[in-house]
């Protein structure tokens, strides 16, 4: 760590900082800054205020706004040839924020939510059984499933049942700690979290753990690993799982007659690099499929469900924007494969459109 | 400022563009005081306060701005337009305080004219989102710039840019088609609805060009492209750069390459050699022909007698898209020059028979004063007449003192832009002017600077827009 000026930053977040800071290259990428036009809400210019803490400016309440304002989707470091991850400063700047007591008060209340009750939502997390809890799979839920989408949940299991994989849950569920990372970084309270749901997963003695939500997928998959928090189960993405289990299996699947447009969940493409499995499950079910102009790697964000808890406001200016990119294109049906995604979507929908889980789809089609 | 005037102003500009579109705070005026421009950098490195703005304004309309425009020039306070703020010239910072007016929230794409080719959009659009809307209908503006993805429409416009198709697609200026524009008193006007007529003189190239000194663009057409059939790409090593001007000119004698480059000894064996992998000594050149596949099969043959005639090496379709594919690594942290290293870009345009005198004169008037800089050019925009060159000075170990490297830094573009001046060159090609070259726009354009100077006191007689910037 480097210690300058009171303000705290690793090393490799004031390399990247000072890196970003003369570079304007990803700013096209950046769904904030593209909505809201706020030369801020740059990698670039966030890089620069960090810059500048190093050598003497004082962090404030402003600053520490700023860089909440920031989906933390990855679109800019996808788009750096060099390598450089903007995200690794803006989360060490979320930290500072936090220690230096500066964190905006709206942030503060879903942290506290965070921290009294396990999840971003302050509310006592319902649970759900699976069909054995002597199977091999487990499946893990997460939180905005599980408090804001539980139809989700119901289609996801549903599919499996129809595809004859028992599978069990966690009574409990504990929380990945995905939005609490997101929220305050790299700290004590996230790593207690994680290995709070790796002991309880280690326990299971299952093999696989089939995350539905991309970002705890993301969260146990990679941040786990650098936080040496080992998980003796192989983590799937819950697209890529019942891609595999479609591909394999004899069940009959009656084709969808459904013409629609696919968003590419930014944690599942940039992040684990998942972008052909929803594809191919769409396929699998006649689907026409008519890609939005910037999809895969380069889809813009819409909000993440943690963003929107705290920027509602700004959450419904990054959804707009994506829904207008979906209106571009000759359907009205948009598919989501995470909750979030759904949560965040669904509470823009454009008057004549609609937001389908990808999961409730192919439930229908086994029926 | 008195504070109790100083919030009077502010609520006039939270009444014109909405209370969340006006910031005072610390965190939105730092993020205003850095561009391109290396002395900014140089200032914002070694920890030097930057240039801030008292307020910033958001406006959402050409009618927020004109809004703005007004209460600026009651109170007579200075409005620096900034876009995405990647210029290198220093032309967005707002080194006089007062408003920085900042148009990224005008960026909706108004129509596009497929029956004419056209589209339309507000000029706070970031230009890779209007060229994806092209895109989407399978068209291109063909305004593909290093700084596509960082600039804006309307800094395109502001500084004459230009992008890596220009020789077979043209400059910004030839690919605008009308312009909206809301002027320092704050009457929003529009020029003629098409670039050629015979109405007077050219009204709408008044503005491409102004830098912010004479208005505030916000809205523009281009023409669209149809995509090309095909694209082939084509590279070769002349055994001097001048072979290479001369094959240059006899090319477009005969057809207009999408892209042209010609590096020369220095560049070819750095940067090319770096990114591209070229490892042979000689001066490189790539570009592509496209369009219709068999004009281009014709074209490629008449390509290869002209290199024949200059005895330069085929280095294959490889490294000319090589060169494509990596067009914009070059400008990636890492790849592109960065502090602590001094550098600039001094680009200039020239008639066929001065390129060579030009590039020669900059390069002794750089390299034989000052100790320790070097220089490397490339030829990057043809045109029947001439070309561009691109040239560029690196310092690798600069004086550490910011006082002491901004006067050499000034120094060394004096030298090298006065060269260029005196060889029938000129100020700039495609970057601007700014704050970097406007002490030597009168030297440019000597008693002709009048006509630019009665033009400023007519639109903006309190000089307002854009202090210190364009030497008006």
């Amino acid at each position: 760590m480097s210690y300058e000026n009171s303000v705290m930053f690793t090393d490799r977040a004031y390399t990247i900082a000072e890196a970003c800071r003369f570079c304007w290259m990803c700013r096209h990428c950046c769904p904030v800054g593209l909505r809201t036009g706020r030369e801020i809400n740059t990698p670039r210019a966030k890089g620069l205020i960090i810059s500048l803490l190093k050598r003497g400016t004082a962090y404030d309440r402003d600053i520490a706004r700023a860089m909440y304002e920031c989906t933390l989707c990855g679109a800019c470091s996808n788009d750096c040839v060099t390598g450089y991850e903007p995200p690794v400063y803006i989360r060490e700047a979320r930290t500072q924020a936090l220690v230096d007591e500066l964190v905006p008060p709206e942030v503060m209340a879903v942290i506290k939510h965070a921290a009294e009750t396990g999840n971003i939502y302050g509310e006592e997390k319902p649970c759900y059984v699976g069909t054995s809890s002597e199977a091999d799979v487990l499946v893990y839920i997460g939180d905005t499933a599980a408090c804001r989408t539980p139809d989700l949940i119901r289609s996801f299991f549903s599919v499996l049942s129809k595809l004859d994989v028992p599978f069990r849950t966690l009574s409990d569920e504990p929380t990945s700690g995905a939005d609490l990372y997101d929220l305050i970084g790299d700290v004590d309270e996230v790593r207690t979290a994680c290995k709070k749901l790796a002991e309880r997963i280690r326990k299971t003695g299952v093999r696989t753990v089939v995350c539905l939500n991309p970002n705890d997928a993301a969260m146990l998959a990679r941040r786990y690993e650098d936080f040496s928090i080992p998980l003796p189960a192989k983590v799937r993405t819950a697209t890529s799982f019942v891609a595999d289990l479609l591909k394999e299996s004899s069940v009959s699947v009656t084709s969808q007659p459904l013409r629609v447009t696919y968003h590419d969940n930014v944690r599942l493409s940039r992040e684990l690099g998942e972008t052909d499995p929803a594809r191919d499950i769409l396929a699998a079910l006649g689907v026409e499929l008519h890609e939005m102009f910037l999809h895969g790697k380069l889809a813009h964000d819409c909000g993440s469900a943690v963003f929107h808890a705290y920027a509602p406001d700004l959450c419904a200016l990054t959804a707009a924007g994506r829904w207008e990119e979906a209106a571009r294109t000759p359907v009205r049906t948009l598919v989501t494969a995470s909750p979030e995604d759904y949560l965040v979507l669904s509470a823009q929908t454009p008057e004549g459109y609609e937001v389908k889980d990808l999961f409730a789809i192919v439930d229908e089609a086994l029926a | 400022m008195q504070s109790f005037m100083f919030n009077m102003v502010l609520s006039e500009l939270e009444d014109a563009c909405g209370r969340d579109n006006v910031s005072i705070s610390t965190a939105d005026k730092l993020s205003y005081g850095v561009d391109y421009f290396w002395i900014g950098r140089k200032w914002a490195d070694a920890g030097r306060p930057l240039p801030t703005a008292d307020f910033i304004v958001r406006p959402g309309s050409p009618e927020a701005v004109s809004k703005v425009l007004k209460i600026a020039n009651y109170y007579k306070i200075p409005v620096q337009t900034w876009g995405g703020g990647s210029g290198s010239q220093g032309a967005a910072l707002p080194m006089a305080g007062g408003i920085l007016l900042d148009t990224k929230r005008m960026n909706k794409l108004i129509a596009v004219d497929e029956m004419s080719r056209t589209i339309t959009a507000e000029t706070g659009m970031i230009f890779q989102t209007l060229e994806w809307y092209a895109g989407e209908r399978g068209y291109s503006i063909q305004h593909i710039p290093s700084c596509l993805t960082c600039g804006t429409v309307g800094g395109a416009l502001a500084h004459r840019g230009i992008g890596i198709m220009s020789t077979k697609y043209g400059k910004i200026d030839d690919q605008c088609l009308s312009l909206e524009v809301v002027l320092p008193n704050g009457d929003i006007i529009n020029t003629l609805p098409v670039p050629k007529h015979a109405a007077g003189p050219d009204l709408m190239q008044m503005f491409i060009g102004s830098e912010g000194t004479l208005g505030v663009i916000t809205k523009a057409t281009f023409k669209l492209f149809e995509l090309p059939e095909t694209r082939k790409f084509y590279s070769f090593l002349f055994k001097t750069f001048g072979d290479g001007i001369l094959a240059g000119r006899d090319i477009l004698q005969k057809m207009k390459p999408s892209i042209l480059r010609l590096y020369d000894e220095a560049e070819t064996v750095s940067i090319i050699k770096k990114i591209v992998g070229v490892e042979k000594h000689g001066s490189f050149m790539n570009l592509a022909l496209e369009g219709n596949a068999e004009i281009v099969a014709i074209e490629e043959k008449m390509l290869r007698e002209i290199i024949a005639r200059y005895d330069a090496f085929d280095t294959g379709e490889e490294y000319g898209e090589k060169w494509y594919k990596n067009r914009v690594t070059f400008f990636y942290p890492g790849h592109i020059m960065d502090i602590p290293q001094m550098f600039g870009t001094m680009d200039t345009v020239a008639t066929y028979d001065r390129v060579e005198p030009i590039y020669y004169a900059m390069k002794h008037a750089v390299e034989d004063n000052f100790e320790g800089v070097r220089f490397i050019a490339h030829c990057s925009h043809w045109y029947e007449w001439g070309t561009m060159i691109y040239d560029r000075f690196i310092m690798d170990h600069p004086p550490e003192d910011p006082d002491e490297a901004v006067r050499l830094h000034n120094e060394i573009w004096n030298a090298g832009v006065r060269a260029a001046l005196e060889n029938g060159g000129v100020i700039n090609d495609h970057h601007g002017v700014g704050l970097k070259l406007s002490r030597l726009m009168k030297e440019q354009y000597g008693p002709a600077m009048q006509v630019f100077e009665a033009l400023k006191k007519g639109l903006d007689p309190n000089g307002i827009m854009n202090p210190y910037k364009l030497g008006l």
